[in-house]
């Protein structure tokens, strides 16, 4: 370890511990005080703290909320600044059509062809918007619908053995890797979507980051450009969730170490691929 | 739920409507009042017990709120919701370190007749096999580090400090948490790294 991390530690650590000894001192209740939500029990309890030593005295009447008198001073202090007029932020131009459609090097197979085509079929009978997107805010997502991942097409496939199921599409530096996610059926609710790759404890992020669409997800990419991704078995990973929703990604790594890939407000779906070396023109 | 927009509330805070000025400071005030009071309990040393310490607060949480404003509102403006840290965890980070930056370097104490204020402790290198009153000043050296520190980092600079070392997640982790490329993670690495040489040189040299 450098010194110089060695200190960035050791401030961490003295960090934690003040955090800790403050907290021990001046639990939540206080941060509540000052927001005016504590319980007319807690109150007590932090007034009869208060008079138990001086310490607790000074504290209450730091913490005892600053009122609406301090808050109308402040703000006829801030309104004798100049007005700043701040442009409103322009809302993105809306995205194009995904060009859901295969690069001329592939073929999908016919069961995942048929699915896209069902899909396409859902899309034309549900041309109205989901009705829980009418009675629903957008700060209030009903569940996540189910997704489902069509089946990955890659150079060729394993013939199975110890290290990768039969089947484990393969791939090497300048294929075209692609992922698609559909919901059961069309949604309005927005979604939003981040991919990773996997391989034991080890967790890389994508260079390139899904798209959505109405619900749909889509990833695709270039071994070898877009995606970067070393020689070996990998497992790739499709998070698709409520805007903001996605728990941290220590949490989520946890979440599906667990295998648990299905919260109300996200959804993990992944592919086991492998990526081979790409073998020297002759 | 609650639907606020605290871009939309800055934005109309920062063109002069009264009333989301009225909604912002009124959100705010909680935040900053309790960042204030930890920093300023802490930092309160000696038998200053007669101190008006809620005088101190409200002046401090008011400077604080016309630093937000300043400079058009540089500040304020500068919070960047998708690095992942909340717009009342930035207030808060903010409240903090312009708390100790300003108790720091105050000629006079809020306390003047305080009889040990922060700034004369002696600082000793941290050493092995230290006495319990090198131990202690180790660890005085060490708080003073750490509010130099807070004082120098952007809100953004301590939230990379929070993932990568307080809460110890990998590069990679932070790229995903953040959506930084791993390069902009490296180099604040490398920035966090710089700053604390720096602060330890500046301390070891004495005022």
């Amino acid at each position: 370890m450098s010194d110089d991390d060695f200190w960035l530690k050791e401030l961490a650590q003295v960090h934690r511990e003040r955090e800790a000894e403050e907290r021990s001192r001046f639990d939540e209740r206080w941060d509540r005080l000052s927001a005016g939500t504590l319980s007319p029990e807690e109150e007590a309890e932090l007034k009869a703290l208060a008079e138990t030593s001086e310490e607790a005295r000074v504290a209450y009447e730091a913490f005892r909320p600053l009122g609406e008198d301090f808050q109308a001073r402040v703000v006829q202090e801030i309104l004798k600044r100049d007005p700043v007029p701040v442009p409103k932020p322009v809302d993105p131009p809306p995205p194009k059509p995904l060009p859901f459609r295969p690069s001329p090097s592939q073929t999908f197979h016919r069961a995942g062809w048929a699915a896209a085509a069902a899909l396409a079929a859902t899309i034309l009978v549900f041309l109205v918007r989901d009705p829980f997107s009418l009675l629903h805010g957008p700060a209030s997502y009903p569940p996540l619908l189910v997704y489902t991942l069509a089946p990955v097409e890659g150079d060729k496939e394993t013939r199975g053995g110890p290290e990768a199921a039969m089947g484990t599409p393969v791939f090497s530096s300048g294929s075209v890797l692609t992922l698609n996610a559909f919901p059961e059926r069309f949604i309005t609710d927005p979604v939003e979507a981040k991919a990773f790759a996997t391989r034991g404890a080890e967790l890389v992020p994508l260079d390139l980051q899904p798209k959505t669409e109405h619900g749909a997800v889509l990833l695709q990419g270039t071994l070898g450009e877009e995606i970067h991704l070393s020689p070996g078995d990998w497992r790739i990973w499709i998070v698709v969730f409520h805007p903001g929703r996605i728990p941290a990604m220590r949490e989520l790594k946890a979440e599906l170490d667990a295998g648990r890939t299905r919260h109300d407000d996200w959804e993990a779906l992944s592919v086991e691929i492998r990526v081979e070396e790409s073998q020297p023109s002759p | 739920m609650d639907e606020w927009d605290p871009e939309e509330e800055v934005r109309l805070a920062l063109a002069g409507d009264e009333a989301a000025c009225t909604r912002l400071v009124r959100r705010l005030t909680p935040v900053i009042q309790s960042r204030v009071t930890r920093v300023l309990l802490r930092w309160r040393t000696g038998s200053a017990a007669g101190r008006e310490v809620r005088q101190e607060v409200e002046n401090l949480s008011q400077d604080i709120f016309l630093y937000l404003f300043e400079d058009d509102g540089k500040v304020l403006q500068s919070w960047e919701p998708e690095r992942g840290l909340s717009f009342f965890n930035f207030i808060g980070l903010v409240a903090v370190r312009r708390t100790v930056s300003i108790l720091r370097n105050r000629k006079k104490s809020p306390w003047n007749d305080d009889p040990t204020p922060p700034e004369d402790l002696d600082v000793v290198a941290p050493e092995s096999n230290s006495s319990p009153e090198e131990i202690t000043a180790s660890r005085e050296e060490l708080e003073r580090l750490l509010d130099r520190f807070i004082e120098e980092l952007s809100p953004l600079g301590w939230h990379l400090f929070d993932l990568l070392f307080l809460r110890e997640m990998s590069v990679e982790e932070v790229v995903c948490e953040t959506g930084m490329s791993r390069d902009a993670v490296d180099k604040w690495k490398s920035r966090l790294r710089s700053l604390a040489r720096r602060l330890r040189d500046e301390m070891s040299k004495g005022p």
